[in-house]
């Protein structure tokens, strides 16, 4: 690496090359996928994870309600990492840093978008239990269906495209094409919707928030504490608003531009009051998070699907989703 | 309350400890990033070559600094005279932002095309996040379980979105420095143009018409200076 010396003057590489271009919308998306893995690998540089408490405690209970032949497996993987904690966690973190700095690097970003994928659906079975959407316990409020499975939908939705093709409506719609894109997020937020209106955790929100505070900051389970004492006796008046926001937000992406963006604000702040108030910022705070949970990732996929402005002439700011 | 001095979870034997391991690997690295911005500091002169000293010097202190906190052998200077050195530089890196921005807006880049105003906001974070590490540790005595220097006081318990704050920060930064690495990818340049060809850094004369001096190389240690940044500040989560 001729730089690296600093003394060869007659080969140089060139302090910059011609040929990179400031990251566009899409690529700007990409690096905060590539931030959350990083700090995800980072989450498991915490002391926890190396103990035997990791596999054996956190990752071994996720099996408890799933149906046998996912259960079975998780458990034997759950004990094997226990009993192998430092190995295998040194495995996960550097797993998580390649594919952080993998996308990152443009030239391996397709690989790693791969390899998110894969290692998604990896965590989303051993890891999370399905995201427990077997068990009759999944809440939208406290991360289901699994925020790992938000990253493998982000790793399609921003895979890299031809950047001379149309952008689309939305940065989401390169890859896919738009139908399908939208698809993409019907699906999700309907499914949040429905986890919202039919599993009975999400009609019993009081005692969810109220054992959240346990272990959290004192400011963070004081917020918890007042949102319990919010919603107590309401629980199913609580699950209908959330489910018909959400059934709002997934519906909202077939109108024209500027309702479209007011629904997309929507979900943002949707997305984030879940992750402060029903997630607890991933309950990062207690030395046990894996990852910062689907509030961010909801964010960022909802980002994904800001309208942008459209190229032809003549046509309205952004192309109606319908 | 989770810090690095806590290595037991309240699980009896399940629990072991951090594996000392990764502070010495950690502790090693900053050691080597460390002597190798000392190093150009030293010798960016004489190879007419340019860099910002003053970014350079800030890696030098801190990187010092962080191995001293992961490997209390390495560490040779006072908490106070840290906290007043991590002052100072935090005071400025502040003006070096303030100046910049009130220059080139926040849109702008420095004389040399290549460092926007975030490249002095990510080492003003860094000496804050530095300087929070010293004022919210305690002596070497209480982290006994990790070895690490440093370990959060209770009274720092409810600020710990702080450090999380500090670590998103890093995490931003390290992804967009891995993604420039390719604008100083290798160009082989024909020695027939003229041997002064300095693309972005090209100027009438100065200082910018000397070449950076291994960017990438410097651009590797920041990365690698966030990991372990990161990982110091998760355990102080």
């Amino acid at each position: 690496m001729s730089e690296g010396s600093g003394v060869d003057v007659a080969t140089l590489a060139e302090p910059t090359n011609a040929s990179w271009a400031p990251p566009d919308r899409r690529r700007l998306l990409q690096l905060a996928l590539a931030a959350v893995w990083f700090l995800d690998a980072a989450l498991q540089l915490q002391p926890f994870m190396f103990s035997r408490s990791f596999g054996l405690l956190m990752l071994g209970p996720n099996a408890q309600g799933n149906p046998g032949v996912i259960a079975h497996p998780l458990t034997d993987v759950s004990r094997s990492i226990g009993q192998h904690s430092v190995g295998a966690d040194t495995v996960f973190l550097l797993v998580q840093f390649l594919i952080a700095f993998g996308i990152a690097y443009r030239p391996t970003v397709r690989l790693a978008l791969v390899g998110s994928v894969l290692w998604s659906a990896v965590v989303w079975w051993f890891g999370e239990g399905l995201g427990r959407v077997l068990t009759g316990t999944a809440s939208p409020v406290t991360g289901a269906p699994g925020a790992v499975l938000l990253y493998a939908v982000l790793a399609v939705l921003l895979w890299p495209t031809d950047p001379r093709r149309d952008d689309g409506p939305f940065t989401a719609a390169r890859p896919l094409g738009t139908r399908a894109a939208q698809g993409v997020w019907v699906a999700v937020w309907t499914s949040l919707a429905g986890f919202a209106l039919f599993e009975t955790s999400t009609r019993h929100p009081s005692s969810l928030l109220s054992g959240l505070a346990a272990g959290e900051p004192g400011w963070l389970g004081t917020i918890d504490r007042h949102a319990a004492d919010l919603v107590a006796g309401r629980g199913w008046l609580f699950a209908a608003i959330l489910g018909a926001v959400l059934v709002g937000i997934a519906l909202g992406v077939f109108l024209p531009a500027a309702p479209a963006r007011g629904v997309i604000a929507l979900a943002i702040v949707v997305a984030v009051a879940i992750w402060v108030v029903g997630e607890d910022f991933g309950q990062i705070f207690t030395g046990t998070a894996t990852d910062p949970n689907s509030g961010p990732l909801l964010v960022l996929l909802a980002v994904a699907y800001w309208p942008i402005g459209c190229k032809a002439p003549g046509s309205p700011s952004t192309v109606p989703a319908t | 309350m989770q810090g690095p001095g806590v290595a037991v979870h309240g699980a009896g034997d399940l629990i072991v400890s951090d594996p000392t391991w990764i502070l010495d690997f950690f502790a090693a690295v900053m050691l080597a990033v460390s002597a190798y911005c000392a190093t150009r500091l030293a010798v960016f002169r004489h190879l007419h070559r340019t860099l910002h000293s003053d970014v350079n010097v800030a890696h030098v202190v801190m990187r010092e600094a962080m191995a001293g906190m992961l490997a209390p052998a390495l560490n040779l200077l006072g908490d106070s005279a840290r906290k007043v050195l991590f002052t100072g530089l935090a005071a400025w890196f502040t003006a070096k932002s303030a100046v910049f921005i009130a220059r080139r807006g926040l849109r702008g880049r420095s004389s040399d095309h290549i460092h926007g105003v975030s490249h002095y906001l990510t080492h003003l974070v860094m000496s804050c996040a530095m300087l929070y590490m010293y004022l919210a540790g305690v002596s070497i005595t209480t982290a006994h379980a990790t070895g690490m220097a440093m370990a959060p006081v209770a009274g720092t318990a409810d600020f710990v979105a702080l450090p999380l704050c500090f670590i998103v920060v890093l995490a931003a930064s390290a992804v967009a420095h891995v993604d420039a690495l390719g604008r100083f990818s290798p160009v082989r340049v024909a020695a027939a143009a003229g041997g002064t060809t300095t693309g972005g850094l090209a100027s009438a004369g100065g200082r910018e018409d000397r070449r950076w001096l291994a960017p990438r190389l410097e651009m590797g240690c920041h990365i690698a200076v966030c990991v372990a940044m990161a990982f110091m500040l998760v355990l102080m989560l």
